[in-house]
């Protein structure tokens, strides 16, 4: 059996690079493989409610046009919005895991957490799953 | 008949053809048949290749003009 795990570190809040780790997860998921989550620093942004609303381009943001922009053109293409992959990799089984220690820096209660969001953990968890890891990204 | 379920990704781009794919499979007992629809170039081959990747059979995949058909015996 192909099957086989990954765990996907998100540390930037980046549109462009939350898009990706998102569409990996996904993407693995409906591969069959266990995927991990691991939401760290700027990365834990995204899983707060509302968070994947606000995300930005990394590049060529231009005050917010250059994102409007990009999300327009994504929509015109039939990528989805990062929304509508957050609950879909919550539905094919992807685990998210908050950093608790981020969230205890930047004072964020798990209830400011999206609700696929359904494990908060530290260095220990995340390595106990990338240790098991045939694919294991930092973004 | 009802042994075959029909699904269109007609419009959809990455990853959605292969994670809409998944997620109808999921919603089926083991021997019944996805039809699943799209034009997603791509996809065409990475979805066949990601039921395999799961033990699932796909019985057909053809491209025609800018559609193509894929359908899956879930495993």
């Amino acid at each position: 059996m192909a099957a086989k795990s990954m765990t996907i570190i998100l540390h930037s809040g980046d549109l462009d690079k939350a898009m990706a780790a998102f569409i990996l997860a996904s993407g693995g998921a409906a591969k069959g493989m266990d995927v991990t989550m691991f939401f760290t620093f700027w990365g834990l942004n995204v899983i707060k409610k509302g968070g994947a609303d606000r995300a930005r381009l990394s590049k060529m943001n231009m005050g917010g046009l250059g994102t409007s922009m990009m999300k327009g053109v994504m929509k015109k293409h039939g990528v989805p919005d990062m929304n509508t992959l957050i609950k879909d990799c919550d539905e094919l089984g992807v685990r998210m895991v908050g950093c608790e220690m981020t969230m205890e820096l930047m004072n964020v209660p798990k209830a400011d957490l999206v609700p696929e969001v359904r494990d908060i953990g530290g260095v220990g968890t995340y390595l106990d799953a990338a240790r098991e890891g045939h694919v294991n990204l930092f973004i | 008949m009802s042994n075959e379920v029909k699904l269109s990704t007609v419009g959809m781009n990455c990853p959605k053809p292969l994670i809409e794919t998944r997620k109808a499979l999921r919603k089926l007992k083991k021997g019944q048949i996805l039809v699943v629809e799209g034009n997603h170039a791509i996809s065409l081959k990475e979805i066949p290749k990601a039921m395999e990747d799961t033990g699932e059979e796909v019985i057909e995949s053809k491209s025609m003009g800018d559609r193509w058909i894929i359908r899956i015996r879930k495993g």
